[in-house]
């Protein structure tokens, strides 16, 4: 008879008992007969013999001993059945921590899978990103991608590392059977899988000869784009396809969810797309590797065992010395120097997000405290009420310690049901944290409930158990009960209890003040963002991506066909104006020249940095940017022209007003090689790179003066933008029915995402803050109601004196708004230093902002009179004659 | 029945459970009976006493127990010894032949000290 046994069947354990004695009893009944009594008598003499059996029984229970768990499950019993019988108690305390867990868990989850977990690569400790940077122009560029001339030295004159591979974003056109689709696709070095430890789920990965031009048409596609495309069919395997309107063979499949770098995780000037469906081996071709290139290769290599990172970068920077005086020999007086960078890669996926993430963990860590004082309050106040039933139970001999752990497992088992709840909470929060974070939350794709996350779960449960459930108990262990068996109404320690349950009230309202104060910057923050001047209109604009390939497009049948195709779809009905660019604002920003002035003969490092978009006529009056001075663009342009935003006037010229720039003459890119152009125009700054940040340098250029393949399409429309986008599909068909079109994207839902992870960041801390406000309330109401469920003979008495219904509502209000005032002078401090270590999630707001502080004290004090004014105008109502009669 | 009954020594009645047991799985009317058998009925245990004993016991892991058929059709409760329960058995017999060769010894030199 195990223990598992005794726990779970009581009941069978003593009715095997009783068999065991019955059988006892009849072999002796038996053998009586056999010595001749008759049955009557044997029995007699049997139960005689046998003395008593119940004593006998206990004996044989005492004889077993006492396990823990059985106890344990005593205690868990009776727990239960006290439970039950206040539900209303057990709801808002189940709840409440339902709430504190699951939000603690869903937050969890996501730190942990940003944060913590190893990435899913073999030995990820020792994957590195390697950077360049240029210490003349480091203010400008912290770090910069590699070029491919300096990436084939770095690798062969290394002895750091095990491998490196380098890569770049490379978009391809699937077409042939089906509809034609833009693929997001990376060229790699063809040891790259290798290099992470990962091989693809079906086939192979490339071999080492396919990284040469001429070889590398082979390709490795995705798990999820082989699921999509072509319905999971490892017939796809040893097939080509046509990318760009070339054939590839395909020669793997990754495994599903493998991770790659998206979008400007590696670098911000590598920008991949929102997921990589098609890798190439990279086979670096003589345009890649002239000593002009330009730096635009991420790079991942794996450190050797026992090598730290200090060391390789000193290795890179002595090989980055070569590299300096090879550039020296070319350009003798550039002020030029390179240096090598590593990173963790670990730090690629949690990206910048660290901060906030941990300002997300903070917040929910505060709403749980909240949460567990509320709990703890509404325990204080169930204590008050059952002390004369603990007292009564220590009167009859109940150990004082028994008592203290029926507390505290009355405690742990609301815990237990509130992180079970949790879960369930948790699991639908992850849901929704996934949904709202968007692509934007690196990693978050591998998120999932797992064993870390359920041991924080469990842990968070037991440690709220226990704090919310040793104050009662420890009020129980200390305090006299035997005081409430003498009086009829625990006035003493009923004033006590009260106190307490002010100061935890206090303490609660100091947390949500805290709370609701970094809310209130981070909304006030997210409405300063949204209110940014962006320099382009956001409503009724739609965009389209298209990529023409260049097999079968030269430049000039690229230019007639854009022409073309902005005509035709200006000739749409429903459309105001229409017009194409080679980069939307807040999109895509890798696209930068050097610009030098007219006067300029030499290379020079301090010269701004431009990001420039080819634009056909039309362009700027459907995204509404606004002319400062000069002119748009002309149609056809008769000038080798430009028009630059007021930035790079202000850069180029910082003494004289950005209008002055009109007529005068830049170059950009090579200060050597590239024609002068005259800038005919000023626009207004337009947003760039995010709208949090300051507007970047910009220029535009004529489209048919420079034209290139991938080009964006916008549309300003009449009427709900989305409706035409068929018929811009059919326009762009018509013209070239293999071309795919990606998700065709409203400027309004280009500019929301562009926000998303502060939106995202906002939204939680306010929904929690409120949470906690709501948890804050409750525990104000029930500490105003009890005051006034306890004072009731004494309010009646003063009412019976004269006092004024007013009078009395006014001392209950005052009463009840103590502790809240306390804990809104504290928490306004706290809110100082909370601020403080939000400074860098804040835009716009000062850590001491008026409105943020003052809305919120306006909040909270209101909401915590409204939670005062029922028990108060009770109080106002109380009959004083029934009052002053009640026990 | 007149013989004189003795009262045994404490803990003596767990070794000598655990010795009738070591002859095969018995129920506890049986070991009683056994007791008082070989004892020529000078011991006589209580169910009192024994099933008590038994609980402990098997509690302490010193005895198994299986619930099987007996001869008289109904279903009775066998105990037999456990392994631990016979290293147990062993030690304590060992101490016990000490232990009374001690007080044999003890009461013969009285005796010889009386003569």
């Amino acid at each position: 008879m195990n223990w598992w046994q005794r726990l779970v069947r009581p009941a069978y354990m003593e009715d095997r008992l009783d068999a065991e004695l019955r059988d006892h009893f009849e072999r002796q009944v038996a053998a009586n007969v056999s010595r001749g009594m008759a049955p009557e008598e044997a029995r007699r003499a049997a139960r005689l013999e046998f003395g008593g059996l119940e004593q006998v029984k206990e004996d044989c229970r005492d004889a077993r001993g006492t396990l823990w768990v059985e106890t344990a499950w005593q205690d868990i019993r009776f727990a239960a059945r006290t439970l039950r019988k206040s539900p209303g108690f057990t709801a808002a305390a189940v709840a409440t921590l339902a709430l504190g867990i699951g939000a603690n868990t869903a937050i969890f989850s996501v730190v942990y899978a940003v944060l913590l977990k190893p990435l899913p690569y073999a030995a990820p400790d020792r994957l590195v990103t390697m950077t360049t940077y240029i210490p003349q122009v480091r203010d400008r560029f912290p770090s910069l991608p590699v070029r491919a001339i300096d990436f084939v030295e770095f690798r062969k004159s290394n002895s750091v590392f095990s491998g490196m591979a380098a890569m770049e974003a490379f978009d391809f056109s699937l077409t042939g059977a089906g509809e034609p689709e833009r693929l997001y696709g990376a060229r790699v070095s063809a040891s790259l899988f290798s290099l992470l430890g990962v091989q693809p789920e079906r086939g192979r990965g490339f071999l080492p000869e396919e990284d040469e031009p001429g070889r590398d048409r082979v390709a490795v596609i995705s798990h999820e784009l082989w699921m999509h495309r072509w319905g999971g069919d490892p017939g796809i395997l040893n097939r080509t396809v046509s990318l760009n309107g070339q054939l590839y063979l395909v020669v793997g499949i990754m495994p599903a969810g493998f991770l790659f770098p998206t979008g400007k995780q590696l670098h911000p000037l590598v920008a991949f797309g929102p997921r990589v469906d098609v890798w190439k081996p990279m086979a670096f071709d003589q345009n890649d590797l002239t000593s002009e290139g330009s730096w635009n290769f991420g790079v991942i290599a794996r450190l050797k065992p026992g090598v730290p990172a200090a060391t390789a970068e000193q290795q890179l920077n002595a090989i980055a010395q070569g590299i300096v005086q090879q550039v020296k020999k070319q350009i003798p007086d550039l002020a030029f120097d390179l240096r090598a960078q590593l990173v963790p890669l670990r730090e690629v996926f949690s990206g910048n997000v660290r901060q906030g993430l941990m300002v997300l963990l903070a917040t929910v860590g505060l709403l749980l405290a909240i949460g567990c004082i509320n709990l703890a309050n509404l325990l204080l106040a169930r204590m008050s009420s059952r002390e004369r039933e603990l007292a009564t139970r220590v009167a009859l001999g109940a150990p004082r310690l028994r008592l203290v752990r029926q507390l505290l497992t009355e405690s742990l088992v609301i815990a237990a049901l509130g992180g079970t709840a949790g879960l369930l909470v948790a699991n639908w929060g992850t849901r929704l944290l996934v949904a709202l974070a968007a692509a934007d939350l690196p990693a978050v794709q591998l998120l999932h409930l797992n064993a870390p996350v359920l041991l924080f779960t469990m842990a968070a449960a037991l440690i709220t158990g226990l704090a919310f459930g040793l104050a009662p108990a420890w009020r129980t262990a200390r305090g006299d009960l035997h005081e409430h068996l003498k009086e009829a109404r625990g006035a003493s320690s009923g004033a006590r209890a009260g106190r307490s349950r002010r100061i935890l009230v206090a303490v609660e309202v100091a947390l949500s003040t805290g709370l609701l104060a970094v809310a209130g910057l981070l909304l006030h923050s997210f409405v300063r963002v949204m209110k940014v001047d962006k320099g382009f209109g956001v409503e009724r604009i739609l965009s389209a991506d298209l990529a023409l390939p260049e097999e079968r497009y030269d430049d000039r049948q690229a230019v007639a066909f854009y022409t073309q195709l902005v005509e035709s779809v200006r000739g749409l009905p429903g459309v105001a104006s229409a017009g194409a660019v080679s980069g939307l604002p807040l999109v895509n920003e890798t696209n930068t020249r050097m610009i030098y002035l007219e006067s300029d003969h030499e290379y020079l490092l301090d010269r701004p940095v431009a990001i420039f978009r080819a634009v056909t006529p039309g362009y700027f009056s459907t995204m509404g940017i606004t002319l400062l001075a000069g002119r748009f663009f002309d149609d056809p342009e008769t000038l080798r022209a430009a028009v630059i935003g007021a930035a790079l006037a202000r850069k180029l010229w910082p003494a004289e007003p950005v209008t002055h720039a009109v007529g005068k003459r830049i170059r950009t890119g090579d200060v050597k090689s590239d024609p002068l152009l005259t800038i005919v125009g000023v626009t207004g700054d337009v947003a760039t790179g995010g709208l949090e940040r300051e507007p970047m340098p910009l220029f535009y250029r004529p489209y048919a003066q420079a034209p290139l393949y991938r080009m964006t399409l916008v549309v300003r429309t009449v009427e709900e933008p989305q409706a035409l986008a068929p018929a811009i599909r059919a326009a762009t068909w018509k013209l070239d029915k293999d071309l795919p079109i990606a998700a065709m994207k409203t400027m309004r839902a280009i500019v929301s995402d562009s926000v998303a992870p502060r939106r995202f960041q906002m939204v939680l801390v306010v929904l929690f803050a409120a949470l906690s406000l709501a948890l804050a309330l409750v525990g104000i109401y029930g500490v105003a109601s009890y005051a006034v469920a306890r004072q009731t003979q004494e309010i009646g008495l003063r009412m019976a004196l004269g006092a004024q219904k007013g009078d009395v509502m006014r001392s209950v209000l005052a009463q009840g708004l103590r502790p809240v005032v306390a804990g809104l002078a504290v928490g306004l401090i706290g809110a100082r230093l909370a601020a403080v270590l939000v400074r860098s999630l804040l835009f716009g707001v000062d850590p001491l902002d008026p409105v943020a502080l003052v809305g919120v004290t306006c909040v909270l004090l209101i909401a915590a009179a409204l939670a005062c004014y029922l028990p108060a105008r009770r109080a106002a109502r109380l009959d004083p004659v029934i009052a002053l009669r009640c026990e | 029945m007149t013989s004189p009954k003795s009262d045994l020594p404490q803990g003596t009645l767990d070794m000598l459970i655990l010795q009738v047991v070591a002859c095969g799985p018995i129920h506890g009317y049986a070991i009683a009976q056994r007791i008082q058998q070989i004892s020529r009925d000078v011991l006589q245990v209580q169910q009192g006493s024994l099933y008590p004993a038994l609980h402990r016991l098997e509690n302490r892991g010193l005895l198994g127990a299986d619930w099987k058929e007996s001869d008289t059709g109904r279903e009775a409760k066998f105990y037999k010894l456990t392994a631990k329960g016979r290293a147990q058995l062993k030690t304590e017999t060992a101490n016990w032949a000490r232990l009374s060769e001690a007080i044999g010894l003890i009461l013969q030199s009285a005796e010889g000290g009386a003569l």
